[in-house]
């Protein structure tokens, strides 16, 4: 148990600081665009949701990328080695789901702060 | 320009970006420091388990070595196959025992059997306790004090008397607060007077076996648990330990001589018992857990990697960023070299941060666990000098890529970007 689910999930809460992080400097990066979507009438929850959205689709694709890796190493260890190794088909659903979970964990905080922008300053800002 | 001076400057260029992002440079070593946490952990808890079995063993006496009917490890014989020859490997005798006892340079011969009983005193019961028989030169292997009460003499041992040593937790469950010292309880129907409370060292692998200290046990003489608790005589094992002035190998080689002899074993023929000495004992430790302990390992490093993917990450962005200050270095004469080397220094900065506070939290970590658990984790300097040099070799090699793209920006482009 300790092997097989604790370890993983560290590596996941890594992964999802990684996320983080990059989400707070594309929030910082655009600071101008989202102080023009708001001049232009965008409320909060448009601003939250579309830096949500971005965090969850990076994560998603990096669900499916390692999916896929761990069907390539799962072949190749049913193909090499004695055990039969394999991924389950609900696991395939569960790690899609993981990876929308950390994306909306992760990106939770830095939309948050993108949606709270003053437009005023934010269109100000070089 | 002297290399010293530039990682001195870029170390402090390093703290300056990481002092104006806070949460971005936190993050990062945060990433870092949770890999090498891992890491550390897994390798402290592996380092641990490996002490306490080596423990459990010289407890035993380090020269000690064992007769027994079958094999250990991952070649003995398990339920599934039935043409193991070992199976029909005879039982190691009383007889024999005897005859080990006299050869040249053995002192003693412990012989060792293992069953369990329903254990009884008035109105308390504890059933299918194990219970380890010993003869009564146990305490020279098995690293136990006993208190109160005493070991049973040779011979009570050898008249197989109805006595018995319980161990704390047994002790509790019987007797609650009362007084266990000459008690009489009932063990699977047969009357034993308690003689004494032992106390088991806690080794790990005795706690896994479940023979550790929270567990309820007891232990009987040989003799008398073959008389009174039919005993199974064919699982008979003998521990020999050596003479101090002996030698192991020798020993071992005597002990095969006469065995062979008296079974009348052919000089083709394979032994039908087993020999094994620490030694072996640490081999099958080393493959069973092995394996176990390279995948624990690589899992951990999964997080190194990831934590490496986001100095990547945060590295880029700041090129990106900084693009016009590496600009104007240029323009004032960098070369190519100076840039690489300030951007290495300052993802090399950012892993070691982290590496050193992952290493402090391992640290804590296996003091906690030494501390609360019979595991004896501890942070070798191996493993603190892998956690550091892992980190070095992660901040050079994630930190090349942002550092060689840095290098190679053009100067009059790179001061043209806004």
């Amino acid at each position: 148990m300790l092997f097989g689910t604790a370890l993983p999930a560290i590596s996941l809460v890594v992964g999802a600081m990684v996320i983080m992080n990059i989400m707070l400097v594309a929030v910082a990066e655009r600071t101008r665009e989202i102080g023009i979507r708001k001049a232009l009438g965008a409320k909060r929850t448009d601003i939250l949701s579309q830096f949500l959205v971005e965090a969850t689709t990076l994560s998603v694709l990096g669900a499916a990328i390692g999916i896929a890796l761990g069907i390539g190493l799962a072949e190749l260890i049913a193909a090499l080695t004695p055990l039969p190794a394999a991924v389950a088909p609900w696991s395939i659903g569960a790690a899609l789901l993981t990876g929308a979970g950390v994306g909306i964990a992760a990106g939770m905080y830095p939309a948050s702060r993108a949606s709270r922008l003053d437009p005023i300053t934010a269109l100000r800002q070089e | 320009m002297n290399r010293f001076l530039l990682i001195l400057e870029g170390v402090g260029m390093a703290f300056e970006a990481i002092r104006i992002n806070k949460v971005r440079a936190a993050l990062t070593i945060a990433g870092v420091a949770i890999g090498v946490f891992v890491v550390v952990a897994m390798g402290a808890v592996v380092n641990g388990i490996r002490a306490s079995f080596q423990q459990d063993l010289q407890a035993i006496g380090a020269t000690t070595f064992i007769v027994q009917r079958q094999g250990t490890g991952i070649n003995a014989c398990d339920g599934t196959d039935e043409k193991c020859p070992d199976r029909s490997n005879p039982a190691i005798s009383f007889e024999e025992w005897e005859m080990i006892k006299r050869l040249p340079g053995v002192q003693t011969v412990i012989g060792v059997l293992g069953g369990q009983g329903n254990f009884s005193y008035r109105n308390s019961r504890v059933d299918n306790v194990g219970y380890d028989a010993y003869s009564s030169e146990w305490p020279e292997v098995d690293a136990a004090d006993i208190y109160p009460g005493r070991n049973y003499t040779r011979n009570e041992h050898d008249a197989g008397q109805p006595v018995v040593l319980v161990n704390d937790t047994l002790r509790a469950q019987l007797f609650g607060q009362s007084e266990p010292v000459g008690k009489k309880i009932q063990i699977s129907g047969q009357q034993f007077t308690v003689i004494g409370v032992y106390h088991p060292k806690a080794g790990f692998l005795k706690s896994l076996e479940g023979k550790g200290p929270d567990t309820p046990r007891a232990i009987i003489p040989l003799q008398s648990s073959v008389r009174h608790l039919d005993a199974f005589k064919r699982g008979l094992a003998l521990l020999v330990r050596p003479t101090t002035d002996a030698v192991q190998s020798e020993v071992m080689d005597e002990v095969l001589a006469s065995m062979r002899a008296r079974r009348g074993l052919k000089p083709g023929d394979r032994n039908d018992f087993y020999l094994i000495e620490q030694d072996r004992l640490m081999d099958t430790f080393n493959q069973l857990f092995g394996a176990i302990f390279a995948v624990g390992l690589a899992l951990s490093a999964v997080a190194l990697l990831v934590g490496g993917v986001g100095v990547v990450a945060i590295m880029m962005i700041s090129v990106t960023e900084r693009t016009r200050e590496i600009g104007v270095r240029k323009a004032l004469g960098a070369t190519a070299g100076t840039i690489r080397w300030q951007f290495l220094v300052e993802a090399a900065t950012l892993t070691s941060i982290g590496a050193l506070i992952g290493l402090a939290l391992g640290a804590l970590l296996a003091w906690g666990i030494r501390s609360n658990s019979p595991i004896p984790a501890s942070l070798p300097l191996s493993i603190v000098v892998t956690a550091l040099v892992a980190s070095a070799v992660t901040g050079v090699a994630f930190g090349m890529l942002p550092a060689v793209r840095a290098s190679r920006l053009d100067p009059v482009e790179a001061l043209r970007h806004e």
